[in-house]
């Protein structure tokens, strides 16, 4: 049996095919907002921060996927303010919350009375988790940020080049920068199960800086990105199965091989 | 002459903490000035035109503005692979007019193609911001403050990262701007070398407002007092500081 025909045969197979390249899209979307306005590090914090949302999920016994959003937005909120702030370095913020969401999953799992879920699944992502109510979320998630996208395109290019600018210029910064943070912070809860905590910022940093070396336009790079990550995804998830690895880092380690191919063939040029 | 004043601050003063950054600062500008404010650094000037272009709270006194500001803010470090072109940053622009959701036709590119030939820099309209030169990454900032149809254009240091040349032109460009289209232009500078050249009027800003005069009015000792005496030594050189400062 092929990797293609087992897709339509196996539910578990189809769920995750179809979860991934919802992620893929809408990790790919978001790429590009966090690598032009370079916020890498609110992705990578966001993404610890929502390990502490499940575990603290697992623990109340209520919606996990609602608790890790909400714990996902209340630290990118943190952090942002603290960066725009300046009161402590963003760096050192996300150096001291990073840990210490990790450390509060670990000690709400202990307290998990009955079955705990498998830590591993969270970190690196785990295909057999994934629903049909996951395919539904991530479905609407990729419609409501696709078309977000494409209504807002010029509030967010602009907003990602220079708030400053973009504020005298009549647009609502605050507004177009509660979008992006929510985005990323459903986007990387909702891409939990595929790519797990410890590789998700792979997808949201990798597509866009791999379409960066390509496309010289916003619209470009945003469409570059979406293609990358999903060719990535479907080659990662198409190596899992024969090799028999976990496609979270197989998807990791695909991005990563396309990105060293995409950065040695542009090497020599000078308008990068 | 009431009738073309465009700004009038009153009694402007703010600090943070207990360190004052303006004090009781009082000034007009009327209509068809290029005025420059000139002081050292840490002196309130960027204190000043934020709390006119309204990026400050908090600060005592009064500000009425009778008409539309352009406001080019100070340069900041941007990535110079930044896909976002020219004529682009111009349409920034005009994004107050025609709001979100606006998709921009031939008649706005039109527009955005008349505010970059006044800057003249038409020719650069398809090139990513990022691969313009100083002078021309301000004056395709200039053309988006003016695509804002402003009465009062505010500059925060437009010289910084602009060569000699560049600067004198920009400065040409602006006196241009003036008359042609009959607004006003509020310039901080560092730019002590030409600023009495390109500017009508000049305020010396030391956290107080130590002199608004014309140009050709200001002396040495009214910027010896913002300056401190170290200006002496560079306007007149080393002997004539220390002999008139005892160094």
């Amino acid at each position: 049996m092929s990797f293609f025909s087992d897709i339509f045969t196996l539910d578990f197979l189809f769920l995750a095919f179809i979860a991934t390249l919802l992620v893929s899209f809408v990790t790919g979307l978001f790429s590009t907002v966090v690598v032009l306005r370079k916020i890498e590090f609110i992705g990578d914090g966001v993404a610890h921060a929502a390990f502490g949302g499940l575990a603290l999920g697992f623990l109340i016994g209520i919606n996990t996927r609602l608790i890790a959003i909400l714990t996902a937005i209340v630290f990118a909120v943190i952090i942002n303010l603290f960066s725009k702030k300046g009161y402590i370095s963003e760096n050192s913020i996300i150096g001291i919350l990073l840990p210490l969401s990790m450390a509060l999953g670990i000690i709400f799992l202990s307290f998990v009375e009955g079955y705990t879920p498998d830590v591993m699944s969270y970190l690196f992502g785990n295909i057999l988790l994934v629903s049909a109510t996951d395919i539904w979320i991530l479905a609407v998630i990729a419609i409501v940020s696709g078309i977000a996208f494409l209504l807002f395109h010029r509030e967010i290019l602009y907003y990602s080049f220079d708030e400053t600018l973009a504020r005298h210029s009549g647009i609502n910064v605050s507004l177009v920068n509660f979008f992006v943070l929510i985005g990323v912070s459903v986007s990387i809860v909702a891409s939990v199960k595929i790519a797990g905590i410890i590789l998700v910022t792979a997808f949201l940093v990798t597509p866009a800086v791999i379409a960066k070396r390509i496309a010289k336009t916003f619209k470009g790079i945003v469409f570059t990105a979406i293609f990358f990550s999903l060719l990535s995804s479907i080659l990662g998830l198409w190596g899992a199965y024969v090799f028999e690895i976990s496609p979270g880092p197989s998807i990791v380690v695909v991005l990563s091989i396309v990105f060293v191919s995409v950065y040695l063939l542009t090497l020599r040029r000078k308008d990068i | 002459m009431s009738n073309n004043k465009l700004l009038e601050v009153k009694n402007l003063s703010y600090s943070v903490g207990n360190n004052i950054i303006l004090k009781n600062v009082s000034f007009d500008i009327y209509r068809g000035t290029l005025i420059g404010v000139i002081g050292p650094n840490g002196a309130g000037k960027t204190a000043l035109v934020k709390a006119i272009v309204g990026d400050l709270e908090d600060y005592t006194g009064t500000i009425v503005l009778n008409g539309k500001v352009g406001y080019l803010p100070q340069r900041t470090d941007f990535e110079r692979s930044f896909p976002i072109t020219v004529k682009e940053i111009v349409a920034m622009g005009l994004y107050e007019k025609r709001g979100p959701l606006h998709h921009f036709k031939k008649e706005d590119w039109k527009k955005i193609d008349g505010f970059l030939a006044n800057v003249g820099i038409k020719h650069f309209k398809d090139r990513r911001i990022g691969t313009l030169s100083g002078g021309e990454y301000q004056r395709a900032m200039l053309a988006r403050a003016l695509a804002k149809q402003p009465d009062l254009l505010i500059l925060d240091e437009p010289e910084a990262g602009v060569d000699e040349m560049g600067k004198a032109s920009f400065y040409n460009l602006l006196d241009n701007l003036k008359k042609s289209k009959n607004i006003s232009i509020l310039m901080v500078t560092h730019d002590i070398g030409m600023v009495f050249d390109a500017c009508d009027s000049i305020l010396c800003l030391n956290k107080t407002l130590h002199c608004h005069k014309a140009s050709e009015n200001v002396s040495p000792e009214d910027l010896t007092r913002i300056f401190s005496p170290d200006f002496d030594l560079i306007l007149r050189g080393k002997e004539h500081a220390k002999r008139e400062h005892k160094l």
